[in-house]
């Protein structure tokens, strides 16, 4: 070895070793400011259409500005504490960061537009800092600034759905899908198919082309569901675009194994569909659904559920039936648990679940508090399991960009504000009960339709004008008030 | 003879398994227990009333107004007949007399009032945080605006009635109220109580004289309860510190027998560690922790809205008062 390539090969030792070290005591840092507490994971998640990105958006927004902002209820704000908010990389690269100045940028476009929606992973790191309380009666001297690192992680809602499919084998996933396709709603949507899946030999050899053109209808069914309103969407990963849905090994749910026993059909031949659909459906579970559970999911301390009961409301009773259940699957999957110093720092969990009816600028604020509640008792039983398990549960009404103003018209109380075309108007709605309606209750729902609204033109974003929100300070205090001490 | 079946037993009637079974829990004893226990502990015997006392000192006191009256009119004549004039000053000083003394009468009245008036608003605020209504709030507000009319605290509770969302429903007003305004009030109050703490716990631990002790600290407690009603907006008259004492009782009473017992603790912890030290070390750390006490109590008295999230903590003051006298101690 000449001397040139032993100082080459010197030099990169040496660079291993610093990157290493230099990684060791990044780890070792977090892992001090994880222990300190002031380091915060906050998991937002909803399904697809609840307006992930616009939450996201705002209250970034409404953090960085919260001078200006409206945060009454979140007191650092209103005490003019938080002297500076900074958005950093969660990994360092620039590719997954939350694209926040896109939506601020959309916001204050003329017309004004919403955020673009979730695609794909985007994370966001926001380093605020603070001034610390003194304690008033005995110093009056400043003490230095603090921080508190508050990690954002959002995710295409699709996936969440996916979640719910590690707890179930492809038999048990074939069964609920069974006994959900015979809904009238949804067996409209199916048409033929369901047919077409349920008369399928489970026995007999797998033919691929088959397969082929029974998941591309499959997924366009999908589609359809998305478009019409429902929640329960499985396999969510099938809804991605292209260029990502086509790496994956196509499967469908088999509808005619209601008459089979599991035991008869763990003795199917190995090139039978059921074997081969099952093979595929635990591939799909492991090399997606796990990996993201196990990255995202997992290290969320305070995890925001945003709902829009809104929709499920004026859609009629199988939506938000549908929505109950899907809600119902996700908050099985939450590893409950307490959040002590020990796991806080080595295996992080759950320790607060807020959910968030959104959009509720749609709602006169005299009804706000009966949307609380009616998300309260769709979320009922995740609500009870929570409790006995100690984690924080709440529900809040929330919209996190407000679109309309109250008026009065016709001598009736409505909101004002502009269609997604540009129309403007009042906008009346039939009262919003405080439980699930039942039976003739749904009748006063039918002919009522949520209109898609156009964000306040407001070009002044950017320089740090109010963005209108409804308790986003609410939420944002339940999320990180307590760190600000 | 050894019975088969049950069935034609007539000493036996055979009971379906699903069928609610009425009890009949009879049992005597325990019933005369619970009534003496009731008598027991609901005695209260009538004061011994004497029926002819009340008839006795309205007719004293009608003969004495009559006489006054009567008297007053005699005097008025007779000063009249001497001199219109002097009877005509005679007659303006007592229209006089009977106007400012019923404005002095109003004025005490009224602010005797805002005590009440502050009682009347924790009880609806704390509805309200119950109840979650909307749009009912607004004659608290108009009540809490009247109570700081024209006083210092004015600007701030302006701000922040100015600071509440269109959509806020009546618990959150509340909830805003007692976070943005309150708190700040609370945080002047118990800097003002720590103060007091403070100098009652230092002049106890140096003092000699026990008697002297008491005096003031009769003295700073009461100036220290005024001067708390002022933070929160309550003008200091002397009924209204006596209401304000009751008032306070009935806090303290309310408190309960944990609080009272973790209090108890933490006074021993502390007295047992400061024993050691010096015994004046100790009474005035005493009586500096009763004076922060009374002054919290004085505190929640007079806050228009109960805590939302627990009373100031206390532990912490408390520390500091033992060191500030251990100075003081150290340094006299």
């Amino acid at each position: 070895m000449d001397l040139k390539s032993l100082t080459t090969y010197l030099n990169q030792s040496i660079d291993t070793v610093q990157q290493t070290t230099s990684n060791l005591s990044d780890g070792l840092d977090s892992a001090w400011e994880k222990l300190l507490n002031e380091r915060i994971c906050i998991g937002i998640t909803g399904f697809s259409g609840s307006g992930k990105s616009s939450f996201i958006t705002s209250l970034i927004y409404q953090l960085s500005n919260s001078n200006q902002a409206n945060l009454s209820s979140f007191s650092p704000a209103i005490q003019n504490r938080i002297t500076d908010v900074k958005r950093l990389t969660l990994d360092g690269s620039e590719d997954s960061i939350f694209p926040y100045q896109q939506g601020i940028n959309a916001l204050s476009s003329s017309p004004a537009l919403w955020p673009d929606s979730t695609k794909d992973l985007s994370s966001c790191l926001l380093e605020v800092s603070y001034q610390p309380h003194s304690k008033p009666m005995f110093s009056r001297k400043s003490e230095p600034l603090k921080k508190v690192l508050v990690e954002i992680r959002d995710y295409p809602g699709e996936w969440l759905l996916d979640i719910p499919l590690m707890d179930q084998s492809y038999y048990q996933w074939c069964l609920e899908c069974s006994h959900r396709f015979n809904q009238p709603e949804i067996k409209i949507l199916l048409g033929e198919l369901l047919g077409d899946l349920a008369t399928i030999d489970l026995m007999s050899q797998v033919d691929d082309q088959v397969v082929q053109l029974l998941n591309a209808r499959y997924v366009t069914f999908l589609h359809s569901c998305k478009q019409a309103g429902l929640s329960l969407i499985q396999p969510g990963r099938f809804l991605l675009p292209d260029n990502q849905a086509n790496e994956l090994l196509p499967f469908v749910p088999l509808l005619g194994l209601t008459e089979l026993t599991e035991d008869l059909l763990s003795a199917a031949p190995e090139d039978s569909y059921f074997k081969q659909m099952q093979t595929r459906y635990d591939q799909y579970v492991k090399q997606r659904v796990k990996p993201f559970f196990e990255d995202y999911f997992n290290n969320v301390h305070r995890q925001v559920i945003l709902v829009d009961v809104l929709k499920g409301l004026s859609k009629g009773e199988t939506y938000l039936e549908d929505m109950r259940l899907a809600l119902a699957r996700v908050m099985d999957c939450y590893s409950y648990g307490s959040n002590n110093l020990y796991q806080r720092t080595f295996n992080p969990q759950i320790e607060q679940i807020i959910f968030v009816a959104t959009k509720i600028d749609q709602v006169l604020p005299e009804q706000h508090e009966n949307i609380r509640s009616l998300l309260s008792s769709l979320v009922s039983n995740a609500y009870i399991e929570s409790e006995m398990e100690g984690i924080d549960m709440s529900c809040e009404a929330v919209a996190a960009i407000r679109c309309t103003n109250r008026i009065k018209k016709n001598d009736k109380m409505a909101l004002e504000g502009h269609t997604i075309e540009g129309e403007k108007g009042a906008m009346f709605h039939p009262d919003i009960p405080s439980e699930l309606p039942v039976g003739d209750d749904w009748q006063q729902y039918e002919n009522w339709q949520v209109q898609r609204l156009r964000p306040l033109a407001n070009s002044d974003l950017t320089k740090g004008e109010k963005l209108d929100h409804i308790r986003m300070d609410t939420v944002i205090n339940q999320l990180i008030g307590d760190k600000f001490k | 003879m050894t019975k088969q079946t049950n069935e034609n037993d007539p000493y036996f009637i055979p009971l379906d398994e699903n069928e609610p079974v009425e009890l009949v829990i009879d049992n005597p004893q325990q019933q005369d227990d619970i009534d003496t226990a009731e008598i027991l502990k609901n005695i209260a015997l009538r004061p011994a009333t004497n029926r002819y006392l009340k008839p006795l000192l309205i007719t004293v006191a009608l003969l004495f107004t009559t006489v006054v009256i009567w008297e007053a009119i005699r005097f008025f004549q007779a000063v009249y007949s001497w001199s219109s004039f002097a009877g005509t000053v005679l007659a303006l000083c007592c229209i006089t007399l009977t106007v400012v003394a019923s404005m002095a009468a109003a004025t005490t009245w009224k602010n005797n009032q805002q005590i009440k008036l502050v009682s009347r608003m924790r009880v609806d605020a704390e509805r309200f945080i119950k109840e979650k209504t909307f749009g009912k709030s607004t004659q608290f507000l108009s009540d809490l605006k009247q109570l700081y009319q024209d006083k210092p605290q004015e600007f701030l509770l302006t701000k922040t009635i100015k600071q509440i969302p269109d959509y806020s429903n009546d618990a959150e007003i509340i909830t805003h109220l007692s976070r943005a305004f309150l708190a700040e009030l609370d945080n002047e109050a118990l800097r003002r109580v720590t103060k007091y703490s403070k100098e009652v716990g230092v002049m106890v631990a140096l003092s000699p004289l026990a008697f002297i002790d008491m005096l003031v600290v009769l003295w700073r407690n009461s100036t220290m309860i005024s001067e708390v009603s002022q933070v929160y907006g309550i003008t200091p008259t002397m009924i209204g510190k006596i209401t304000l004492l009751k008032l306070m009782m009935k806090h303290i009473a309310l408190a309960g027998v944990t609080e009272l017992a973790s209090d108890m603790l933490i006074d021993e912890a502390s007295t047992g560690l400061t024993g050691v030290l010096s015994a004046k070390l100790a009474q005035g750390l005493g009586v500096g922790s009763y004076t922060l006490k009374v002054g919290l109590q004085a505190m929640a008295a007079c806050r228009p809205i109960d805590y939302l999230d627990g009373a100031p903590k206390t532990s912490f003051i408390n520390q500091t008062l033992l060191n500030t006298i251990k100075q003081k101690l150290t340094n006299a």
